[in-house]
């Protein structure tokens, strides 16, 4: 089960970051920006973000 | 309190969510957290954490993820104290370190920290111990975040990155939704097995209490027979959790007397009878045939799992009940077909014992057989009139366990029983797509060759409804069943 919401919130992080990345290439490419969204710590940190938030027993209602 | 329970992951929440109606609903008849009246830690931590009066209602309690005991506080560790190993370790690597060398740093800055370390004001000054449990949770968190962009390693295991980069944009390879989380558990999380350090005071205090448990362990801890577990076996455990797999993660303990299992409690009554008398007892040898102990297995369950047909035999004569289930509703066909005894599963099957009886899990004695690659069990089984198709809680089915081993005998030996390779999982995974996540590929054309004419999808009106596969084998009239 927490196996289950972990690798639900690394597909929310990668989805996430994806569309970012998407908008940044088709707008306006500020310096810097598209290699942040690349990096390692910007997934990690939407990773732990989504863990944080919804994982099952900060959430009850989730567990049913 | 939705709110306050969505933005405060801490244990406590935590454990009220493992507790709760939900997952009582969800796993009926389970002990979903294990929490003991009186905390090991109630009366030193009493004394100098002023939270701990009211935190006393709040406790980690014990849960088994992945076959692993561990309190719930380790979640807590792995998932944010893993994410401050991850930061240091990203900024050390940026910085030119080597990898072990930015793990290492990672650790280290961490230790130093005043309010965060072991040894700082959430640890031993506040609490009087320093987890090593904890420390050990700390770095599986820093394996976790660093895994979804690199491999990592996990003892001799090399985990790929979870995540894949496509151009600029990243996929999630990862599969094993089931593992996720639950590979980087280890054994270093359970204190019984990777005890801590504490306070002198609180120490004492501490030893007494495990002192006062050591039937409590001989319970929880025994070796395939069923005999308790002895202190050398505990040491050599403590040994090895002292490093992740060879890698340091802060571990501390005295060498002398450190306040540990091993050190405290005495070597187990029976198995100092063994050594005495060389006689071989098992667990449970003293129960009277109709009593059962605290996991509710009577003596006949005990010599199943022993793989002991001498003392079936006498037992069941005396009238031992022989589908009696244990606390998680494990029969000692359950019992003996775990383990491969396979003289004992013939002997249980003769006198009578139900092939397809499920433990609370769901799982029925040929599920057993299968996952653990019993291939003459297996076939003793479904010879014996077990049902190939029962899916337990999960809806998990033997031939999806024979395909994620990618054993082709034990695949065609079921498929022969009529197995139904069609048959999903909760997760909506049939036998054909476990062989191939798996990596399987020489059990697809097997498995695809054996897919049924029809797919039952439900009823309507009281008919059952079903559609045709396309591909199905010549011979056979879809429309010779109701149709939709």
């Amino acid at each position: 089960m927490l196996s289950r919401n972990f690798l639900a919130a690394i597909r929310d992080a990668v989805a996430e970051t994806n569309a970012a990345i998407d908008a940044e290439l088709a707008g306006d490419n500020r310096p810097g920006q598209l290699q942040a969204l690349l990096s390692a710590d910007h997934v990690a940190s939407l990773v732990w973000a989504r863990i944080f938030v919804t994982t099952p027993p900060t959430k009850p209602s989730t567990w049913a | 309190m939705g709110a306050h329970l969505r933005h405060d992951p801490a244990n406590e929440t935590l454990d009220l969510g493992l507790i709760g109606s939900a997952m009582r609903g969800r796993y009926p008849g389970l002990v979903t957290m294990y929490r003991p009246v009186e905390s090991i830690y109630d009366d030193p931590l009493l004394l100098i954490d002023v939270s701990k009066p009211v935190r006393a209602f709040f406790r980690a309690g014990t849960v088994n993820a992945g076959g692993m005991l561990f309190g719930t506080d380790k979640i807590i560790h792995f998932i944010n104290v893993g994410r401050i190993y991850h930061i240091r370790y990203l900024d050390a690597v940026s910085k030119g370190l080597r990898v072990h060398e930015a793990k290492m740093h990672a650790v280290q800055a961490t230790a130093a920290n005043p309010l965060l370390s072991e040894d700082g004001f959430l640890g031993l000054f506040t609490t009087g111990i320093r987890s090593n449990g904890d420390l050990a949770a700390d770095y599986a968190g820093l394996k976790f975040y660093r895994n979804l962009s690199e491999p990592v390693s996990i003892g001799n295991a090399l985990l790929p990155p979870m995540l894949q980069r496509e151009g600029p944009y990243r996929r999630v390879v990862v599969q094993e939704e089931d593992t996720v989380f639950t590979r980087f558990v280890s054994a270093h999380w359970n204190e019984v097995l990777n005890p801590n350090t504490y306070l002198a005071y609180v120490g004492r205090r501490v030893r007494i209490v495990i002192g006062s448990r050591c039937d409590d362990v001989a319970d929880w801890f025994r070796d395939g027979r069923g005999q308790p577990l002895d202190a050398t076996w505990f040491t050599t455990w403590q040994r090895q959790l002292s490093t992740f797999h060879g890698e340091p993660y802060g571990h501390e303990l005295p060498a002398e007397h450190p306040v540990s299992v091993a050190d405290i409690c005495p070597a187990p009554a029976q198995a100092a009878a063994v050594a005495r008398t060389d006689t071989p007892l098992w667990w449970g040898a003293a129960l009277p045939p109709r009593q059962a102990d605290r996991l509710g297995r009577n003596a006949l369950w005990w010599a199943a799992a022993a793989g002991r047909t001498d003392d079936l035999e006498l037992l069941a004569a005396r009238g031992a009940v022989l589908d009696e289930p244990d606390i998680d509703g494990e029969t000692p066909l359950h019992a003996a077909v775990r383990p491969g005894h396979v003289r004992m599963a013939r002997l249980l099957l003769s006198m009578g014992a139900d092939a397809n009886r499920a433990t609370r899990q769901g799982q029925s004695p040929l599920l057993l057989a299968v996952a653990g690659g019993h291939v003459e069990l297996t076939g003793l089984l479904l010879q014996a009139g077990a049902d190939p198709n029962l899916q337990d809680r999960f809806d998990r089915t033997a031939l999806q366990e024979a395909a994620q081993r990618g054993d082709m005998v034990l695949v065609a030996l079921l498929l022969d029983h009529g197995a139904d390779a069609t048959l999903a999982s909760r997760h909506g995974t049939d036998a054909l797509q476990v062989a191939r996540r798996a990596g399987h590929g020489d059990l697809l054309d097997t498995l695809r060759a054996s897919a049924p004419v029809v797919r039952k999808l439900g009823t309507a009106g009281g008919q059952a409804v079903a559609v045709s596969i396309p591909g199905a084998p010549p011979g056979v009239d879809p429309q010779a069943l109701p149709q939709r």
